[in-house]
């Protein structure tokens, strides 16, 4: 501790992100643990702090005594101007010790936009960036998280990768590493131990070859390692470890609020949806385990908000009782629930009438698509009757906005799909002022934000390419030209952000090369507008002999080896090949509970997703 | 402000909420202390639904507190807020690329002045205000390559003086930079120099 003098602190805007102390944060001896593990999130603390999976991992890494987790987040502009300037290195918030002076440096990598934070973290504490100049057992580097599905792009710094859900790994390679540290074992055999704990990926035990064409010839691992690896699943969720407690930050966060999982994966299959096929197979918590969390976590937080998380919270089959169960004692409590990501077809009136009880939150909905036949090629499954139905529940409920996800870009997409966004919403709009029963006296607005599809890889559209950035541009406009009313506000994504993402998600292993060039260029917090700095992206491309519209905008045939082909995540190429032609012709898949389409997961499961 | 309301949520006793469309917890600090600024005496007011010994109360929501923050003292309000009129500071800083007696001379030539005029933002826009009728300032004592000086400063609705805004008239005055600046507020008193509750 004070390595990092008080002074620096408030020289910074939010020295609250740095300065520790929260309630419930882990303190604990260095020398009384045997492995310090720093978590690493590759972006702001405010980013950082609402996420859940880091919640859960840092309280569960601290149940062992021998274990003491701490938290480090990208240092704002600010900061890190003042560490560099002032020699001193990058952080963590409980000790303030460097990230240099921890055993195991752990980063979950959330979305491909993180990347060069991952190496700027790194870096400001000195630790070499590329895995193979670490030479030691210390620093060793792991990674896991959703881009862990293709960890190929970050294969040249990350040492291990957990693809999967972390909860049983994490503690395994941990465990491991106590035994390699007790009995001074070299890196190089701590991983090629590691590598035969299932769900885990060591990229330095595997070669990929290349065709002259730039395509995958194949993979081949060293030393026995699987190929390809199995992603990790928690059998029994209602039984997995879940804190006691949050961290609560000083300042406000994204997500400032209590939050329970409710279940994990989803049924329905929307064809561009990655989380969708990542976190198969579905399963839930029960009210009662999720009730006693609930009641732990605002005891010990003093939150007063309550959030149900999940892929899709009104798809978990005992929502009802759920909220009958919790609704007693938060509305006693001044506790409001909040309940994100609602699909639009089977939102009822008495869970509005529950969720608003306390105070009212927004009302987001997923549309995605403005055409029918578009919906059903991204097999969404939602029809505009079950748009309007929702929105006129919403507007009688005493609701004046509304806001609706679009996207734009999506495979077989004619302007009049992209036309179909402006449409819908001028849709909702009528409807408001159909209504007798409307909020007198009050306009209505209309929130759409229009995303830029990105292919991802395990999706049924991961052999698509992405509509170049011009094409996405046009039809941005062609909405804009579309519009002609102040009660519909129109918002959409970065189309060159979305290009390089695009890039990343579907990378190979080449492509480190590209991310190192840009973080030296000034590359980093890439997911902030004001920091993404394209024409350094196209830069790092070209003095690397990349092509980037290779991995972006190309369209990949069926038979092509994929660079995340080395994953298994349990839900087979097959389906998602059968998936992809249905979606041509615009068929549409039933859900999970309805019919099984034979995705695979079930073996991973080891069994029926449902009985 | 939000750490505080936490605390008391955690604490389970029955305080006064706010009606309406969004209730929350109501908590009313006297004198909000700036971004940065350790405090030994702040005041806040809410309202208890349930009798409860102020021994216990204190003790209760100083035990839920985060780490680094306690509960001197509970009871009823015995002055009101807009009675506030002066709060004393312990203030260091540093002078850098300045020997001392350059600092100090400096220093003594800014406040030693008749009238100390020094340009004040406000959310309502910015004017000039005289800072000598509403301030009283100790010598200044060296040690470490540090200054450290005690100041009574305007506090309160009539008027109220940010201890950088001393900062603010000394470099402007001056042209010497003050850096590595540290405020702790001792005490809050009302106009008669007794100490506010």
């Amino acid at each position: 501790m004070a390595a990092i003098p008080e002074k620096i602190f408030r020289t910074v805007e939010k020295p609250a992100r740095y300065t520790g102390g929260e309630l419930n944060s882990v303190v604990k001896k260095k020398e009384d643990v045997k492995v310090r593990f720093a978590f690493c999130f590759p972006d702001l603390y405010e980013v950082g702090m609402s996420h859940l999976g880091m919640k859960i991992l840092y309280s569960l890494l601290n149940k062992d005594e021998e274990v003491w987790c701490e938290r480090v987040f990208a240092p704002d502009v600010d900061l890190e101007k003042q560490l560099r300037e002032n020699g001193l290195p990058l952080f963590a918030i409980e000790s303030r010790d460097s990230l240099a002076d921890f055993d195991m440096i752990g980063f979950t990598l959330q979305y491909e936009l993180c990347y060069t934070g991952v190496l700027n973290m790194l870096d400001l504490a000195g630790v070499p960036v590329r895995r193979e100049d670490r030479k030691g057992l210390k620093n060793l580097v792991v990674a896991g998280g959703p881009c862990a599905c293709n960890p190929e792009p970050m294969a040249d710094f990350i040492d291990l990768f957990m693809p999967g859900e972390g909860e049983e790994v994490l503690p395994e390679i941990v465990a491991l590493y106590k035994k390699a540290k007790d009995e001074a074992w070299t890196k190089e055999a701590y991983l090629a131990r590691a590598a035969r704990i299932p769900g885990v990926y060591i990229p330095s035990l595997y070669e990929v070859e290349y065709n002259e064409d730039g395509t995958i010839r194949g993979f081949s691992a060293k030393e026995g390692a699987p190929m390809p690896v199995k992603k990790r699943i928690i059998k029994d969720l209602d039984k997995v470890f879940f804190p006691e407690n949050f961290v609560v930050p000083f300042i406000d966060i994204v997500h400032d609020r209590s939050m329970l999982e409710i279940m994990r994966g989803c049924v329905r299959g929307c064809r561009f949806c990655q989380a969708g096929f990542l976190y198969r197979p579905v399963r839930e918590k029960t009210p009662e385990t999720l009730c006693r969390n609930a009641r732990g976590l605002c005891d010990s937080t003093g939150y007063e908000e309550l959030s149900l998380t999940s892929l899709s919270t009104s798809d978990y089959s005992k929502l009802e009782p759920l909220l009958d169960d919790l609704l007693p004692w938060t509305e006693k409590e001044y506790v409001n629930i909040a309940v994100p990501s609602l699909r639009i077809d089977n939102f009822s009136e008495s869970m509005l009438e529950k969720i608003t009880k306390v105070r009212k939150s927004g009302l987001t909905f997923a549309a995605e698509a403005g055409t029918q036949r578009m919906r059903d090629v991204i097999n969404k499954n939602v029809t505009e009757e079950d748009i309007l139905g929702t929105c006129r529940r919403a507007f009688e409920g005493g609701y004046t906005s509304v806001k609706l996800y679009f996207m734009i870009g999506l495979p077989t997409e004619t302007d009049e799909d992209v036309l179909g966004v402006i449409d819908t919403a001028q849709k909702v709009v009528d409807l408001y002022y159909s209504l007798k029963d409307r909020p007198k006296g009050k306009a209505v607005q209309v929130t759409c934000s229009v995303a830029s599809f990105v292919p991802k890889p395990f999706t049924p559209f991961e052999f698509e390419p992405q509509d170049t950035m011009e094409e996405l541009q046009r039809k941005q406009q062609l909405m804009l030209h579309r519009l002609h009313t102040h009660k519909i506000s129109l918002d959409w994504h970065n189309a060159r952000t979305s290009f390089i993402e695009a890039v990343f998600a579907r990378g190979d292993r080449r492509l480190g090369k590209a991310v190192e060039w840009a973080w030296r260029h000034g590359c980093n917090l890439d997911g902030w507008d004001e920091h993404f700095k394209f024409d350094v992206w196209l830069r790092a491309f070209a003095e690397n002999g990349l092509d980037p519209a290779f991995y972006a905008n190309r369209r990949r045939p069926f038979d092509e080896t994929l660079p995340w082909e080395l994953m298994d995540y349990g839900v087979s190429k097959e389906f998602f090949i059968r998936e992809n032609e249905k979606a041509r012709s615009a068929a549409t898949t039933p859900n999970c509970r309805q019919n099984c389409s034979g995705c695979g997961i079930a073996a991973l499961k080891g069994g029926p997703c449902f009985e | 402000m939000r750490a505080f309301q936490r605390a008391l949520k955690r604490t389970k006793i029955g305080v006064w909420y706010t009606e309406g469309f969004h209730p929350h917890l109501y908590l009313n600090f006297a004198l909000p202390l700036s971004l940065g600024y350790e405090s030994l005496c702040e005041c806040v007011d809410f309202r208890l639904l349930e009798d409860i010994p102020f021994e216990e109360l204190a003790a209760r929501v100083g035990a839920a507190l985060p780490a680094g923050f306690g509960v001197v003292s509970a009871g009823a309000p015995v002055m009101k807020v807009s009675e506030i009129h002066r709060a004393d500071y312990e203030i260091a800083f540093s002078c850098p690329g300045h020997g001392e007696e350059e600092a100090r001379a400096a220093w003594k030539g800014c406040f030693d002045r008749p009238e100390i005029p020094v340009l004040k933002k406000t959310k309502r826009g910015e004017r000039v205000v005289d800072l000598r009728p509403e301030i009283e300032i100790s010598a200044l004592s060296y040690e470490d390559g540090r200054f450290r000086f005690r100041a009574r400063l305007a506090a309160g609705c009539n008027e109220t003086v940010n201890p950088a805004l001393l900062f603010d008239a000394f470099s402007e005055f001056s042209g010497l930079p003050a850096d590595d600046i540290s405020v702790t507020r001792t005490a809050v008193y009302r106009e008669n120099g007794e100490i506010f509750r």
